[in-house]
């Protein structure tokens, strides 16, 4: 195993101890900790007590602190970081954690608990990238499209993980009301329907935006013909993806599903979304190489 | 003479109990009259609530018993074996007490220290209507009447002195509650709501106040459905009653169904929610029962995308909020314990009555006897006197009798209620010493 140079890796190390901390803090306050009288609004209909409140925060400070030394790291790394797997998965991670900071308070702090561990790990996973920032990227790099494309998908990708994490919080709230547990860890998730919005709006957006990156990529191919797509599992399992969510989007729209169902859906495609990262070979099979 | 409780609440049964024990409304009427007339109770009193059904009786010895027996005859319970007694799990969980200790639990019910959500004032209104429908029904006397006054009155100062109703949800808000913490915002949300009694009304505002602005109120008389909509049409909600025959077409698109009629059975059947939900694709359906007994078949909840909750379910909801209040019930019990001492005076002076309503009956006898006397005897002495004078002497003796015996039966009858209001032995000395009969002598209050 090779590491990354020194400063990349202590970036990157001290980031995954952030992550972890504040990971700890987000699962401590989701099992542990006794919900006192609700009276924070954390966003439109959703409320927490004060010192929930300032726990998130700090928890967020925490992460935000974490990104940023991600980002020394992302940007020691520049564009070689997308030649391999594992520097893909510390880019991801990281837009991961901003969208979270930006968009994730919906989700009280069951959202922070179940995004943070995705991002450890993925941060995690990207220690094990060679020193990107001594190699040269690769050839088929050099054409703005396919870092135009990968960009495209790693959002799909976060949004499609949020919609993923919303579907397991959805999932865990139906369990908790099914057997009527309505105290503790229920009374910390967000409500069904809020879940159900964003699981929505987040696979919209992921699905928009996988759409986006098949179609940058198609314009990528005019310029390889030599090309044979239909023959790279990537592009297979990712086309495989994209039509899973496009039949979530599909029952949701016309038939109007909306319960268990459509988050087992949701899920399916997350599952295959990340046999195509980590199970396919990285970058397209053949080419620049 | 005693005064019983024979009762089941939300802490010593689950709504599957409760429901079998309840008398809903319309069942009290009967009720009372049997309770009256075949258990041979001398007052009885019926308190019913959703978390609650209690009978309150005065009665003798033998009472209890038959309080058991009305409960199991009445709703037809399977009796076990060889045995007058109900089946097990609901004797268990029915609480029985005597004379002060059904005082005691009276009076912290009435506080709203007994409630499912601490200090609710609801159960005020039930226990005036629990006194109100015994009079009514001319089922209750001066015992249970001064009793259920008392109550009352403990639980006003109760609240007013101390801080136990701070805050306090009532059930309806609480079912509303649990609509939140599910949904969120309300608004936007289609509400269906079973019922347009009293629970009904209350959760009605509740859920106006909580911003659901599309409220359909199905009710078997829609009148008043129609009632209660324009009441929340008032509040600027987009209220409406429907028909009872339309509540299947309104379930497939409701988002919220709060189910709290006085139904004695169930009004809507699993079979009915399924083929709601079939129109509804997978989209969830919110049930919240707040009826005992319930409303709802419970097997709904096993559907899939539906999700049923009844009262008992509330108390997870109401549970949180409700740390404060206990603090305050410190305060109540020395509310509770000044009024305990105050009823104990009235029932001792109440147990002292017969035997004061006899002295002064022994007295007047007496007086009138030897005024008798004495206005014979003195006719015949003062035989040459017109019949104008005889009648002056006979109103001067009669008036010297009236005042005698009046001087002299004072100290005693005072002395009386002062050792009945104490609880002092010398009511019975007295009795002895005058040798007085009372009709209820033996069947004193301890």
């Amino acid at each position: 195993m090779i590491w990354l140079s020194h400063y990349e890796s202590t970036f990157l190390f001290v980031a995954a101890v952030f992550y972890l901390a504040a990971m700890a803090g987000f699962w401590w306050q989701m099992l542990w900790r006794a919900p006192e009288d609700s009276s924070f609004p954390l966003v439109k209909g959703e409320f927490v007590d004060n010192k929930t409140f300032r726990l998130i925060r700090i928890c967020d400070l925490i992460l935000a602190a974490g990104a940023f030394l991600q980002l020394l790291a992302l940007l020691g790394q520049g564009k070689s970081l997308l030649d391999v797997r594992s520097g893909v998965a510390g880019l991801f991670a990281w837009i991961l954690l901003i969208a979270y900071l930006v968009l994730g308070r919906w989700g009280r702090s069951s959202l922070g608990a179940l995004v943070t561990p995705i991002v450890l790990f993925a941060t995690l996973f990207s220690l094990v990238a060679p020193p990107l920032h001594r190699s040269v990227p690769l050839a088929q790099l050099e054409t703005d499209w396919l870092i135009v494309h990968l960009s495209i998908i790693l959002i799909s990708y976060v949004a499609l993980t949020f919609a993923f994490g919303a579907s397991l919080i959805y999932l865990w709230q139906e369990k908790l009301l099914k057997q009527k547990q309505l105290r503790g860890i229920w009374q910390k998730l967000p409500s069904l329907l809020i879940a159900d919005e964003w699981i929505f709006r987040a696979t919209c957006f992921g699905t928009a935006m996988l759409t986006l990156g098949i179609g940058t990529g198609l314009l990528w191919l005019r310029l390889h013909p030599e090309y044979q797509f239909f023959r790279d599992p990537k592009v297979l399992f990712t086309i495989t993806t994209w039509n899973i969510f496009a039949l979530y989007l599909l029952t949701r729209w016309l038939l109007g599903w909306q319960g268990r169902r459509s988050r087992y859906i949701v899920v399916g495609g997350f599952i295959l979304m990340v046999i195509s990262f980590l199970g396919t070979p990285h970058l397209l099979a053949g080419v620049g190489r | 003479m005693e005064i019983f409780l024979l009762g089941v609440s939300h802490k010593t049964a689950p709504v599957e109990l409760r429901e079998q024990l309840a008398l809903p409304p319309s069942h009290i009427p009967r009720a009372l009259h049997i309770l009256k007339n075949a258990c041979g109770l001398k007052e009885a009193a019926i308190l019913s609530t959703c978390n609650r059904a209690e009978i309150y009786a005065v009665g003798n010895a033998q009472s209890a018993a038959r309080l058991e027996r009305f409960l199991g005859r009445y709703h037809t319970l399977p009796s076990r074996a060889n045995s007058q007694h109900l089946p097990v799990p609901i004797t268990a969980a029915l609480y029985r007490s005597q004379n002060e200790a059904s005082v005691r639990h009276l009076f912290n019910v009435a506080s709203g220290v007994d409630s499912m959500v601490v200090g609710e004032s609801e159960i005020q209104g039930q226990v005036k209507t629990a006194l109100e429908t015994a009079h009514k029904h001319d089922s209750i006397g001066v015992v249970l009447d001064e009793l259920f006054r008392r109550a009352i009155a403990c639980g006003k100062r109760a609240r007013h002195e101390t801080a136990i109703g701070r805050g306090a949800q009532s059930v309806g808000a609480a079912a509303v509650e649990l609509a939140r913490q599910i949904f969120g915002p309300l608004a936007g949300h289609k509400v269906l709501l079973l019922g347009a009694g009293e629970m009904s009304a209350a959760t009605a505002r509740c859920l106006v106040s909580s911003g659901a602005s599309s409220v359909f109120v199905a009710n078997r008389t829609l009148a008043k459905g129609q009632e209660l909509a324009a009441q929340l049409r008032s509040q600027k909600a987009n209220a409406d009653a429907v028909h009872w025959n339309e509540l299947e077409e309104h379930l497939k698109s409701a988002d919220i169904v709060i189910a709290s009629t006085g139904a004695p059975h169930q009004v809507l059947s699993v079979a009915q929610v399924k083929n709601a939900m079939k129109g509804r694709r997978h989209r969830p359906l919110f049930m919240i029962d707040i009826a005992v007994p319930r409303d709802i078949d419970p097997a709904a909840h096993q559907l899939e995308d539906v999700f049923l909750f009844d009262i008992d379910d509330l108390r997870g909801v109401v549970e949180g909020n409700r740390s404060g209040r206990v603090d305050e019930i410190a305060g109540v019990e020395q509310i509770i314990e000044s009024e305990m001492e105050s009823w104990q005076r009235w029932i001792n002076a109440h147990q002292a009555r017969p035997v004061m309503t006899a002295l002064a009956h022994h007295a007047a006898q007496l007086r009138d006897a030897e005024v008798q006397n004495a206005m014979r005897g003195a006719r015949k002495k003062l035989a040459n006197l017109d019949e104008e004078s005889l009648q002056a002497v006979d109103e001067l003796l009669a008036g010297l009798g009236r005042s005698l015996s009046g001087k002299l039966i004072h100290p005693p009858l005072r002395h009386l209620r002062e050792a009945g209001e104490i609880g002092s032995d010398d009511v019975e000395v007295l009795r002895r010493a005058f040798n007085l009969e009372t009709n209820n002598s033996n069947n004193s209050l301890p």
